[in-house]
């Protein structure tokens, strides 16, 4: 009695082994396909945050990057006016060339600011 | 790769123009030097320019070097100068006039051209930017 109760308890044991060695790597399919299978509300529900603070930093991230970018257009073509003001400029064209360029980036930088806004804005008017 | 590739490879384009309106400038300038025949004449300046590879997105053209006319020159026949050796030679530098007013036509042409992308190009990023607008 003893025998088969200890091989029992082994093979429960190793099938219980077995089967958190197996469910490690089944556990997240599990999850997300017991999330894709139901309504729908609980998985979104959970993984939304993630996405949207994803995205949203994303963003942010990018906007910061993109003001750094103008931000050294602006430094250049500052440069660039200082040395055509003490005539130590050797190309005319480098100088119009980054104030082109700093004006263009300027323009991108706010549409995409306006439209950064424009979003809130409409988000806000849905209450 | 910058914001806007075009704005940078064209300006690369109007430098090397410049650099070669530069090189037919002295040219000209220096095309009635006269040296005696014991000394080099003037070299003639000539830009070589060579692309900037594009796979990396760094298109464009740069200057790859200048090389330089013989320092030989031409053998002028002018018993009455003043730097003239006892043979009545004097040494001036081998440039021909007619090629370098055709360069200066091509360099002038070439740099209006890169400006000219410069320009269409401003226009279509603005109105690229505009389409983000209203």
């Amino acid at each position: 009695m003893t025998t088969p109760i200890g091989s029992i308890g082994s093979f429960g044991a190793v099938g219980a082994i077995g089967a958190t060695g197996a469910s490690d790597p089944i556990a997240p399919v599990m999850v997300s396909g017991i999330g894709m299978s139901g309504t729908g509300s609980a998985l979104p529900a959970a993984s939304n945050p993630d996405e949207t603070s994803d995205s949203a930093k994303g963003f942010a991230a990018q906007l910061a990057d993109s003001l750094q970018n103008l931000q050294t257009l602006q430094t250049r073509k500052d440069e660039l006016a200082v040395k055509a003001a003490t005539g130590s400029l050797t190309d005319v064209h480098d100088y119009t060339i980054a104030a082109t360029e700093a004006a263009l980036a300027t323009q991108l930088t706010v549409a995409v600011r306006d439209k950064a806004v424009a979003a809130f804005q409409e988000i806000m008017r849905m209450q | 790769m910058s914001l806007f590739p075009a704005l940078g490879i064209a300006s690369t384009g109007v430098t090397v123009h410049r650099k070669w309106l530069d090189a037919v400038s002295d040219n000209l300038a220096n095309i009635n030097d006269v040296r005696p025949t014991s000394g080099e004449a003037y070299r003639a300046k000539q830009v070589i320019a060579q692309a900037v590879d594009y796979g990396d997105g760094n298109g464009g053209v740069q200057v790859g070097g200048i090389v330089e006319g013989p320092a030989e020159g031409r053998l002028v026949y002018a018993p009455d100068h003043v730097m003239a050796d006892a043979e009545g030679y004097v040494r001036m530098p081998d440039i021909d006039l007619a090629d370098q007013m055709g360069q200066l036509l091509m360099a002038q042409r070439g740099y209006q051209s890169n400006l000219a992308v410069i320009d269409r190009a401003k226009d279509s990023y603005t109105q690229a930017i505009q389409l983000g607008k209203g």
